[in-house]
């Protein structure tokens, strides 16, 4: 196939699709109709789900807060629920402004730049979300464990750090690693492009 | 306050709306189509360009042509859509609108469409943007206008396109010929 055999097929599919004109006054109004799934839409049930979840858990936490009755056991519940609120409120909030692009007035490139710049800072903290999980995981044991249990694990248990620790982090480096990864390509083709972009004078 | 002209329960907006879709649903097809995959996210894309449409009708200030600002939402709309999730909410039965329905359609012809579309998907958002207009016969300046890039980037863009997709269709038949 060539260019001009290209722009002949699309010639005849503009032809095809001016002769057919399907769409009926209902069908365009009942498309319009789609508030209800675009606010619910505005932000990625995924990470809406994993935020309530996080924001529940910090609750629960802070409604708890009193045993954790030591300052190192009370430092680790503070870093905890800090986590909690602070991590899935900016990713909410990245995501939220990345889909608050001027989709009316913007020109198609300023578009690509505003969705690359935005989706370049959601990967970045993505990634730095990847690091923080590490602190989680090794915070929220000995928290959850005063709690649930009334047992302080640096005291009571601390034979349990030599093999958590390591077994902890043989499941998640690789997992980690390819998370990491992953969102710094993804990073790098969104820093590409907006260099590409900026490059026209216009 | 309604009109009788199109439906006695559209309102004026609505019935100028309808018409603006009806005149342009073959260039939302064609965006759709080229930034999904498949017939169920394109269906959505499609839906989702014409909420968008409605939702930004009232800031069209003719400055521009009309055409212009829809190609501006839909392809919007198109590179915006950041996840390829199942929508949520009400949902249009679309399907089998396009193209399929028409008596004389033919397999040969939806067998070249699909190896243009491909050719094209191959292409980065930029390029495949501007290879939109081209094979839609705008001219350099209104894909400046629409796109935002200035006349000449346009025309350095589209050399490169083209220098590109000759040699992608190149590789493609010699991977086929072998």
């Amino acid at each position: 196939m060539t260019l001009d055999e290209m722009q002949n097929v699309w010639s005849e599919m503009t032809e095809k699709l001016e002769n057919q004109k399907q769409l009926t006054d209902t069908l365009i109004m009942e498309m319009t109709a789609q508030k209800f799934r675009s606010k619910i839409g505005k932000i990625s049930t995924f990470e809406s789900a994993g935020a309530v979840i996080c924001f529940i858990a910090a609750i629960f936490l802070a409604v708890n807060f009193e045993k954790l009755d030591t300052w190192y056991l009370s430092a680790s519940g503070v870093v905890v629920i800090g986590y909690l609120i602070f991590v899935p409120f900016l990713v909410l909030r990245s995501i939220y402004k990345m889909k608050g692009i001027n989709i009316s007035g913007n020109t198609y490139k300023q578009s690509l730049i505003d969705f690359a710049k935005r989706r370049k800072h959601f990967l970045l903290l993505q990634r730095t979300a990847i690091i923080l999980n590490f602190v989680l995981l090794v915070l929220i044991l000995p928290v959850s464990s005063k709690i649930f249990k009334d047992k302080d694990l640096f005291v009571d248990n601390a034979d349990l750090w030599y093999w958590y620790i390591p077994v902890m982090l043989l499941f998640l480096i690789p997992f980690s690693k390819w998370g990491y990864t992953s969102y710094k390509n993804m990073t790098a083709s969104a820093e590409e492009l907006i260099r590409d972009l900026q490059t026209d004078p216009s | 306050m309604t009109t009788n002209s199109k439906n006695e329960y559209l309102t004026t907006k609505e019935s100028e709306f309808v018409k603006v879709i009806k005149d342009n649903e073959g260039i939302i097809y064609k965006i759709a189509r080229m930034y999904t995959k498949g017939s169920d996210n394109m269906n959505d894309l499609y839906q989702d360009i014409v909420y968008q449409l409605w939702k930004y009708f009232d800031t069209f200030k003719g400055e521009s042509k009309r055409s212009t600002w829809i190609y501006r939402v839909s392809l919007n709309t198109a590179i915006t859509q950041w996840r390829k999730e199942k929508r949520k909410g009400q949902k249009v039965d679309i399907e089998h609108l396009f193209l399929q329905k028409e008596d004389d359609y033919d397999d040969e012809f939806e067998n070249r469409l699909k190896l243009v579309y491909a050719h094209i998907k191959k292409l980065d958002p930029v390029e495949k943007g501007l290879m939109l207009l081209l094979l839609e016969g705008k001219k350099y300046a209104e894909i400046a206008e629409i796109t935002g890039f200035s006349a000449s980037n346009v025309g350095t863009r589209i050399s490169r396109i083209k220098k590109k997709l000759k040699e992608q269709i190149i590789k493609d038949h010699d991977h086929d010929t072998r």
